[in-house]
């Protein structure tokens, strides 16, 4: 029974120490230089959003609307996430 | 040696009763998961974005006409850069380019390649790129969304852009971004400026908008005072108003999540409310309160760490399928994003509070009642 719970812990250790190991050695810098550089070529800091056509895309920059009916304030799924 | 013994019998009731514990400890464990996978997403974007505002230029000054943002001409440039105090005014062409046939959408930026700045980034960002070979044509780069859409739709290293003339505009696609940008570049096309302003029939004269910096901060009201006396049609979107957008992540419908977290740890504590009458049996109330504080906990803490490790690796090693939706949206093409492990001890802590404190008390406080009341009674 001790037995079963030894191993238990020691499943428990090796799989914490992978998830520290893998949080140690990511390549934060090389991820953050590719994202600097790829802002640097567009000059524009956006998030990079799956919204639909009539949605704020870039936010901040454009406004919601609905080319159909342009005083009809579309749902923006994404200020449900994101504050204004 | 007591403790020896406390600790042999702790584990043989873990042991014997090691199917109740086991499915406590399943559903304790997604609770955990789940509420660990939403933060760990949110902190890892909130890392990501605090990395973009730091490129973020401190105005942008946009043309309204009728509620409705329009090109502004290029001597606008000219005579922002006079302004004293402003620095690095740079002109921008992009927008959204709807592909109607699926009702998606593609965002065209316009790059002047003969910017040395610009040349040199696109060098190091799209690998093995030959910027002569680059500009000998008119051709673009697209982001892995893109890349992924064109292929879904058999446009095999081209796409066939309309402009708004009806004129049908093939371009090449040379390269595309690396996926660990698609968290900016997933729905993103680059391409030279020219090509870009043909695709949206703009006036060769207008820009989308301008953006610059004022070093000073001191000076930043009187720049936008000048700004407004200059021209009575503009709109200036200060870093400010973007630095909140994306700052606010959660942040007024973030109780939402913590009501619905609430609402689920209560109804399972009130599941695993449960009665003991070791008392009867010639235990006293400390033994049995200490026995089952030793048990939950142990419960608690495997819980806690099965979450955490589960949410780890669904969020950071399989990039969160599904659930990333909920952060980047899916109504346009999709977007596999590789999160950047950031992990916020002090938050843990609070999960494991918020989880761990209601779960023993739901035990102990049942158990103490029982262990308080007579034998005789308890056994009836």
């Amino acid at each position: 029974m001790i037995k079963g719970f030894l191993v238990l812990a020691l499943l428990y250790t090796a799989a914490l120490t992978s998830i520290t190991a893998h949080m140690l050695f990511f390549k934060r810098d090389s991820h953050r230089e590719k994202i600097m550089q790829t802002l640097s070529i567009v000059n524009l800091p956006t998030l990079s959003l799956s919204t639909s056509y009539m949605a704020a895309g870039i936010r901040g920059y454009t406004k919601p609307s609905n080319p159909s009916y342009p005083d009809m304030m579309p749902i923006d799924t994404m200020s449900f996430v994101y504050g204004e | 040696m007591a403790n020896s013994t406390f600790l042999r019998f702790l584990l043989l009731l873990l042991y014997q009763y090691r199917s109740k514990h086991a499915g406590i400890a399943v559903i304790s464990s997604l609770i955990v998961a789940l509420l660990s996978a939403v933060l760990f997403i949110s902190q890892s974007i909130q890392a990501e974005t605090a990395l973009q505002l730091k490129a973020q230029p401190d105005f942008v000054v946009q043309r309204i006409r009728a509620g409705k943002r329009i090109d502004v001409p290029v001597e606008w440039l000219e005579e922002i850069q006079e302004i004293n105090g402003v620095s690095s005014v740079t002109p921008r062409v992009y927008g959204e380019y709807y592909f109607s046939p699926r009702e998606e959408h593609f965002l065209l930026f316009g790059v002047d390649f003969f910017d040395e700045q610009s040349s040199k980034a696109i060098e190091k960002i799209v690998q093995e790129t030959d910027l002569r070979k680059f500009l000998s044509k008119e051709q673009m780069i697209v982001g892995d969304g893109v890349k992924k859409f064109l292929q879904e739709h058999y446009y095999k290293g081209f796409y066939n852009f309309k402009n708004p003339d009806g004129e049908i505009i093939k371009v090449p696609v040379y390269s595309s971004f690396d996926k660990e940008t698609n968290i900016i570049s997933n729905d993103m096309i680059i391409m030279p400026m020219e090509l870009l302003r043909s695709i949206f029939a703009m006036d060769e004269e207008t820009l989308t908008d301008i953006a610059f910096n004022v070093p000073n901060e001191a000076e930043w009201d009187n720049v936008l005072t000048k700004l407004h006396l200059l021209h009575y049609d503009i709109r200036v979107i200060t870093k400010e108003e973007i630095t909140k957008s994306y700052h606010n992540l959660f942040n007024y419908k973030g109780g939402l999540f913590l009501a619905l977290y609430l609402i689920t740890i209560m109804t399972f504590i009130l599941i695993i409310y449960q009665r003991y009458a070791m008392v009867a049996v010639g235990w006293s109330i400390k033994d049995v309160l200490k026995l089952k504080f030793f048990e939950t906990s142990i419960i608690v803490l495997l819980s806690f760490i099965n979450g955490v490790i589960i949410a780890y690796c669904y969020v950071y090693l399989f990039d969160a399928p599904l659930l990333s939706n909920l952060f980047l949206g899916s109504e346009n093409l999709s977007n596999e994003v590789a999160f950047m492990p950031v992990v916020d001890f002090g938050l843990l802590g609070s999960i494991f509070l918020f989880f761990g404190i209601p779960f023993i008390a739901a035990v102990l406080i049942p158990v103490w009642k029982i262990a308080v009341t007579e034998p005789k009674e308890a056994m009836k």
